[in-house]
């Protein structure tokens, strides 16, 4: 079923419920119309009854004659009231219960007309009289409440059609909404069910269809739009495939066409190769360069390695023939003139090669549009003229060598030698020719590792071998040698060249002798140095400590028996003996550090400098300064030592900057002279430069020992450090600009 | 207090004086004997040479040992201390003049229990004395 049709369904479903309700509610209405209409009539029975039970009353209280014509037309109207009435009411009681009604309307009145008869007539017996009106009255009084009653009745049984009505006109309401509800559920559900379906046939399909199956087909069961839309893909589809088969047709004979050309192309190229003639062609408009496989293999490429252009193929050309190639070419292009060229090139795999290309132009309408040209390998040609003019004057020159020079094949015999070699090995060129080189040296197999080093790596420099002469002396060689090639660039052998370093041998074994002996010396001077610096720590010291101690002595223990200018003596000769005993402390120092043994590692300058600079904070903590230490600086060298002459190098930056207000101390690398250079800056009082080289020598001070206490050898221990690691320190300052003091390692 | 001996070693009369005047100031008045040399020291703690008969049993609280003495010196001293099973465990300080790491080194090495290098102001060496005494010594109050 069409899904148009099932909301169509929906729709109509929708409409014939609310036709129904509508009429539910008519139907109601109507109903409750009648139900309220006989409820009113019963209503005006019951008053019209109770109004003529009014006249009655009054009738018998004053025999009054208007309330006597009153009761009987009211008694008219409600005869007239209940006629009516039966033609309203439908229901078959209710018509009983009127017809009972009207019955006794009749009696009720001759009744009444019966009390008026004996009330009017005259009274012959009262007391008889009064009896029979009392009867009569008791009887209408009877008859009315009858009627009352009924018309209650009535009542009743309106107001019961009126609920009844109400309820029926309800539920009926409420099954058809239920009923309408669930149509529509059911029909939109099963809707729903179908569309997934049939959209997820479709889309499976046209997914096939997508990954290029174009023979597949969407279902198409079913008449619904889907069907439709199914139907009309599949014939898209169809239509596809027919334009496929025509395309496939045509990329078939394309194929053919192209192998076709192919083949030719292959039958020229071959020519070409037997022919070792390549072809080029330039095309002008197109901007483009074609090489043959030929032209490719020539200039030792491939069309897969390379794609040649103008300007890049005019770059294989060796340096001295670009300029011929480039003028060549352009002459062609600006004024067709062909040309017909003999250059060097360098190919791909860095061989020089002589090359033979001659090139012609095509014009269309007068302008040259390309250049077509032949190409040729032509070395082996050249090299065999090269080879004749320079084979006399190559000769001469090997022969006029001192250094004995040999040609070794591939096979390591020897092809030549020149008159240097037959001098050093004691045999002639004829006896040397064509044995194994090897033989003719003291570590045969140490020989042919070099030879087989010059095959891997093209050359070998400075490789030392002994020459064994015929008789068995040696002679110690360097060779130089590289491998040689042939006009085609293939290796063929070793050329070598030897330089006896027999002399300088002699000369180095001498260094050498004389370098252990002066060791020796040195080790022997600085065990003498070591023993004297004991001494002098001991045997110098040890007078001092008894010349203040005792100084000490006479301070404390003769103190009432000195006057104050003994006690000054006493304390000048302490200070000097003080100051006496740090000189030999510091020259101790310096000694060591030349004594001490060197032991080089990574040290982290950084680290040592805070170090340093916490220590003299520590001790000096109401100074104020603030120290500058770059991060991360290290130096190979020796840990000990290095920090013994930073430590110097601070000491002295703070001393000097003691004056200045805010002391700042800076320990840095900077670039020096083309190296690099620590360096410790203080903000001090500096100096005069005219003094700066003085200061690394012992004992040298340029300020008072009052004002800047201090023994001058600091810096001379500096000096030794950095010495023996093979740096530089310098200074450089200002008078009142503060120092620098730089270093390198 | 006669038991609590001090046997110091030094060559130089100035730098006995001076110790000895260092001790009294810092109240250790503990008898001290006083050896010139190596020899005398050895013969001292052994009871022999000079000091044939003495009571063996009496050894020092301390020896306060120079190093760089004539005839025997004093790391050889040492030694021979430790050598000897009598005076293997007998406390030593080592004081010298010399500030060579080789010495301290080697002091150590031989098993000295202290390392006291004479300084050259004398409060200094006199501080260096009295915490000896303190380790070594029952420190007396003053009489």
């Amino acid at each position: 079923m069409q899904v148009k049709k099932r909301l169509q369904i929906n729709v109509a479903v929708s409409v014939i419920a609310a036709v129904v309700i509508i009429a539910m509610l008519a139907t109601a209405a109507h109903h409750v119309l009648y139900a309220v209409e006989t409820s009113n009539i019963a209503d005006e029975i019951v008053s019209s009854v109770y109004q003529r039970s009014e006249f009655r009353n009054e009738y018998m209280r004053s025999t009054n004659e208007r309330a006597r014509v009153q009761w009987f037309a009211k008694h008219e109207e409600i005869v007239l009231l209940l006629k009516s009435a039966s033609e309203k009411f439908g229901d078959a009681e209710d018509k009983t219960i009127l017809e009972r009604m009207a019955k006794d309307q009749e009696p009720s009145g001759r009744i009444f007309s019966s009390i008026v008869e004996n009330r009017e007539k005259p009274q012959l017996n009262p007391v008889l009289s009064q009896e029979v009106e009392d009867t009569l009255t008791s009887q209408l009084t009877m008859k009315r409440d009858n009627a009352i009653l009924d018309a209650r009745r009535l009542q009743e049984s309106a107001s019961s059609r009126l609920l009844s009505s109400l309820r029926v006109s309800g539920w009926v309401i409420l099954c058809v909404i239920i009923t309408l509800t669930a149509t529509a559920i059911v029909n939109s559900w099963s809707m729903g069910r179908v569309i997934t379906k049939r959209i997820t046939a479709l889309r499976n399909g046209t997914a096939i269809i997508g990954e290029g199956n174009l023979d597949q087909r969407i279902d198409v069961t079913g008449d619904d739009e889907f069907a439709e839309l199914s139907e009309a893909f599949n014939a898209m589809t169809a239509k596809l495939r027919g334009s496929y088969l025509e395309l496939e047709k045509e990329t078939a004979e394309r194929v053919k066409v192209g192998q076709e050309m192919r083949q030719m192309a292959t039958l020229l190229e071959e020519t070409q190769s037997i022919a070792h003639v390549g072809g080029w062609e330039v095309d002008l408009e197109k901007n483009t360069l074609y090489w043959t496989s030929e032209t490719y293999r020539i200039h030792e490429t491939s069309s897969s390695e390379y794609t040649p252009t103008v300007e890049t193929a005019i770059a294989f050309y060796a340096p001295e023939s670009v300029p011929i190639i480039s003028s060549a070419v352009s002459e062609a292009i600006e004024q067709g003139k062909e040309f017909h060229l003999e250059l060097q090139l360098v190919t791909a795999k860095g061989r020089l090669i002589w090359v033979e290309t001659a090139g012609k132009v095509i014009r269309r309408d007068g302008h040259v549009v390309k250049i077509l040209g032949v190409f040729q390998d032509i070395t082996e040609r050249k090299g065999a003229e090269a080879l004749r003019q320079s084979s006399v004057y190559h000769r001469s020159l090997l022969e006029a060598s001192l250094d004995p020079l040999v040609t070794i094949d591939a096979n390591g015999k020897i092809t030549d030698v020149n008159a240097a070699t037959e001098k050093v090995t004691g045999r002639s060129r004829e006896e040397l020719v064509n044995t194994d080189f090897s033989h003719y040296f003291s570590e045969p197999e140490k020989a042919q590792a070099g030879y087989r080093r010059v095959f891997r790596e093209g050359q070998v420099r400075d490789y030392a071998l002994d020459i064994r002469q015929k008789d068995g002396h040696l002679t110690p060689v360097l060779y130089n040698a590289s491998v040689y090639r042939d006009g085609a660039g293939k290796v063929v052998g070793v050329f070598a060249a030897a330089r006896d370093i027999t002399e300088r041998k002699k000369a180095e074994d001498e260094i050498r002798k004389l370098n252990m002996e002066l060791e020796t010396r040195v080790i022997e001077r600085t065990a003498e140095l070591e023993a004297f610096a004991y001494s002098v720590s001991h045997d110098l010291r040890s007078p001092l400590r008894s010349i203040e101690g005792f100084s000490l002595a006479l301070l404390e223990d003769y103190a009432s028996k000195l006057d104050d200018m003994g006690k000054d003596y006493l304390n000048r000769v302490r200070n000097a003996t003080m100051r006496m005993g740090h000189i030999i402390d510091d020259l101790l120092k310096l000694s060591r550090v030349t004594r001490i043994e060197m032991n080089r590692e990574q040290v982290d300058l950084s680290m040592v400098a805070r170090r340093i600079a916490d220590d003299l904070k520590n001790r000096h903590p109401e100074r104020p300064a603030q120290f500058n230490i770059a991060e991360g600086l290290t130096a190979y060298c020796d840990a000990g030592l290095l920090t013994v002459a930073m430590e110097n190098m601070f000491a002295n930056a703070w001393k000097f900057s003691q004056k200045a207000p805010h002391t700042v101390i800076e320990f840095g690398v900077t670039e020096k002279n083309g190296s690099r250079a620590f360096f410790v800056h203080d903000n001090g009082i500096g100096f005069d430069m005219t003094y700066a080289n003085k200061l690394f020598n012992p004992f040298q001070r340029l300020h008072k020992t009052e004002e800047f206490p201090g023994t001058g050898i600091g810096l001379a221990t500096v000096k030794r450090i950095i010495n023996r690691h093979g740096g530089q320190v310098w200074i450089e300052a200002k008078e009142d600009k503060g120092a620098t003091v730089y270093f390198t390692l | 207090m006669k038991t609590k001996i001090i046997l110091l070693v030094d060559d130089n009369p100035d730098d006995v004086q001076l110790t000895l005047r260092a001790l009294k100031k810092s109240n250790i008045l503990n008898e001290v004997v006083v050896a010139q040399d190596g020899v005398e020291a050895l013969e001292f703690l052994f009871g022999t040479g000079k000091y044939a008969g003495r009571d063996t049993k009496i050894m020092p609280q301390v020896v306060l040992l120079d190093l760089k003495m004539p005839r025997m010196d004093g790391l050889e001293v040492l030694q021979r201390i430790r050598k000897d099973e009598r005076t293997k465990l007998q406390p030593v300080v080592v004081m010298t003049t010399s500030s060579e790491d080789q010495d301290r080194v080697e002091s150590y090495n031989l098993g000295a229990n202290s390392y006291v290098r004479k300084p050259l102001d004398f409060l200094q060496f006199a501080e260096s004395v009295r915490q000896l005494g303190i380790y070594w010594l029952v420190l007396n109050d003053a009489p």
